[in-house]
């Protein structure tokens, strides 16, 4: 098995995929935006110069500054470190909110798909529902019913937001079912089970990452919006979206508080999003979801 | 002739379309005897392919089974459940698509593909699995296995395809194997190699062959008898030099008419005229009365039953004396 591995490992290493991702620029440009944050989360520790919830009363709202190279904020924080610390937060949120996505979304759309029927007509009319919804709101709703806090913010996330991998994991199996490999499959005695995950699964896969790395970027805009409605992180806890919030009430005075957790943001979710377009021109042409 | 096999009695099977039902196989009885190779002939659509689906019950969701029944071993195996039937599945009976391109998934390797089958069928580890699936593929043909079972399947030609397909097919050494037109979709010297796999196999394992196929020159090489189908339904059943010799049915009689001879160059090809009946309504009488030459109106009326007109050999046709 381990052998099958490194074999897959290697004959990927090789592939004419990787060389096409490497020739594409807009995806590296994501890959390296996305590297560079990647490394101020993992390094924050080293990087920023004081702890972000180091308050210092003396040194209040103060301009970008060799000492402080991003300012300090009403308490007197530096916003460097608190923004670096937020990648971590950001970043750690973003994944998990698509890991537990696609742990709902895609066991719905193999079962969905390859049932078909009944079983199919009640899948997709959950997830028709809601698509319905604007997810931002249900998310609200959630939070308010489950309480503030970052893992409150991150179920309520997931649990909106699934819909999209049930519908193309959905899409794929069954366009993959009617091909024969599916009925040679059934002819070699292979139980349903085996079947959905391991021969109908990996050939949506490809479909599948290309989804999560354009999902992460709207995971990661939804839970700092619901941050910077104050249901997400709790302070001191330098969330990106807090953040915002608590630098919103010094704008003009101070417009160094929010801008830089802003600029932020948006970096990370158009790394993503750059690096996505990139997945999906090389490995899921076909998939455009506009 | 050795003990049965397989038999199929009054089998009849429907797709359900938007036009109404679509009566692919109506009434179909035949016995198949063990380690014979028994071919079912035909033209395009005329039911062969879903009576064969029907065997191992791989049929498409659409397919609707109204009555009939299958014995495998005595066994019957429509009315056994979906656990039972993946134990048969690929052990006891297996099956060769048309389609050696599409019948391997893309995102596994070869070995890996192979190897689930007696890893699915038999408590033995994965290396074992492995190993029993390199010596199949040894076996079939595919040179250097070893290395060749960690290539995908992109990788390979159909004619190689269409051996890992028989390797997949026959590790578990099934005693049914049925064969779905199992070399259309190669060339021709291709064709030669697989079916003499095929037949050495066969040999070698003492399996049965169910082969499908609407080329006579393969029915000729390699089959022990024949079973005709025409829209939906079995013609004529016989030995291959009965069948070849002394066709009893016009249909038959037709096909036979219509493989080119090698030394009458310069004539024009036999044909028969017109075009098989719509299955949606099948023609009144016999359904082959509108194409045939020897039309009487008993036929129009009556539907002609499977008589044994001699020993083995089985003809619907009122009007068989006349023909043969």
């Amino acid at each position: 098995m381990i052998s099958l591995i490194r074999e897959k490992i290697k004959s990927l290493s090789s592939s004419e995929e990787i060389s096409l991702f490497l020739k594409h620029k807009r995806g590296m440009a994501g890959l390296i935006l996305l590297s560079f944050m990647l490394f101020i989360a993992l390094t924050a520790d080293f990087i920023a110069p004081k702890r972000f919830d180091e308050v210092d009363p003396s040194s209040r709202l103060l301009p970008p500054s060799t000492a402080n190279i991003f300012g300090t904020d009403q308490l007197g924080r530096d916003v460097f470190s608190r923004v670096v610390f937020g990648a971590r937060i950001a970043l750690w949120v973003g994944l998990l909110v698509v890991v537990i996505e696609a742990g709902i979304g895609v066991p719905l759309g193999l079962v969905a798909g390859y049932y078909g029927g009944s079983i199919d007509k009640l899948i997709s009319a959950i997830t028709d529902m809601l698509w319905a919804f604007p997810p931002i709101i249900l998310a609200l709703a959630i939070v308010t019913i489950l309480g503030p806090g970052l893992t409150n913010v991150v179920i309520a996330v997931s649990v909106v937001s699934w819909a999209p991998y049930t519908r193309v994991v959905r899409a794929k199996t069954q366009s993959i079912m009617s091909r024969e490999f599916i009925i040679a499959a059934r002819a070699v005695g292979e139980s349903s089970l085996s079947i959905m995950f391991r021969y109908v699964l990996p050939n949506t896969l490809s479909s599948v990452i290309v989804l999560a790395t354009l999902t992460i970027p709207s995971a990661i805009l939804y839970t700092t919006a619901l941050s910077f409605l104050g249901f997400g992180a709790q302070p001191p806890t330098p969330d990106w979206g807090a953040m915002l919030n608590e630098g919103k009430d010094y704008i003009f005075k101070a417009p160094w508080c929010s801008v830089f957790p802003g600029l932020f943001i948006t970096l990370t979710a158009l790394s993503f999003n750059l690096l996505g377009d990139a997945l999906r021109d090389v490995l899921d042409p076909k998939l455009r979801l506009g | 002739m050795s003990r049965i096999l397989l038999e199929v009695r009054d089998l009849h099977i429907c797709y359900e379309t938007s036009r109404g039902c679509v009566r692919a196989v109506d009434g179909v009885s035949l016995v198949i005897y063990e380690s014979e190779t028994f071919c079912l002939v035909g033209e395009t659509g005329c039911g062969k392919s879903t009576l064969a689906l029907a065997i191992p019950r791989l049929l498409p969701p659409n397919a609707r089974l109204l009555s009939g029944d299958i014995f495998f071993r005595g066994m019957n195996l429509l009315r056994i459940n979906e656990n039972e039937l993946q134990k048969i599945r690929g052990k006891e009976i297996a099956m060769i698509f048309q389609n050696p391109m599409t019948s391997l998934n893309p995102v596994h390797m070869i070995g890996f593909q192979v190897a689930e089958v007696p890893a699915t069928h038999f408590r033995i580890s994965w290396r074992e699995a492995l190993l029993t699936a390199i010596k199949q593929l040894g076996k079939v043909g595919i040179p250097d296995p070893d290395l060749r079972s960690r290539n995908y399947p992109h990788v390979f030609s159909g004619g190689m395809k269409q051996r890992t397909m028989i390797a997949m097919m026959t590790t578990c050494k099934p005693s049914l194997l049925i064969a779905d037109e199992p070399t259309t979709a190669l060339d021709v010297t291709i064709q030669a190699q697989i079916l003499k796999l095929l037949h050495e196999l066969k040999n070698e394992y003492g399996l049965t062959l169910l082969l499908i196929t609407h080329n006579f020159g393969i029915v000729a090489e390699v089959c022990d008898r024949v079973g005709v189908m025409y829209a939906g339904k079995l013609v004529e059943v016989a030995e291959v030099r009965e069948i070849f010799e002394n066709p009893q049915h016009p249909y038959t009689k037709g096909l036979i008419g219509c493989v080119v001879a090698r030394k009458k160059s310069k004539t024009r090809l036999n044909q028969i005229a017109g075009a098989p009946p719509s299955l949606l309504n099948p023609p009144n009488g016999c359904r082959f009365h509108p194409r045939c030459s020897y039309t009487t109106p008993k036929c129009l009326r009556e539907e002609p039953q499977l008589i044994e007109v001699c020993r083995g050999h089985l003809v619907a046709c009122h009007n068989y004396e006349r023909v043969g």
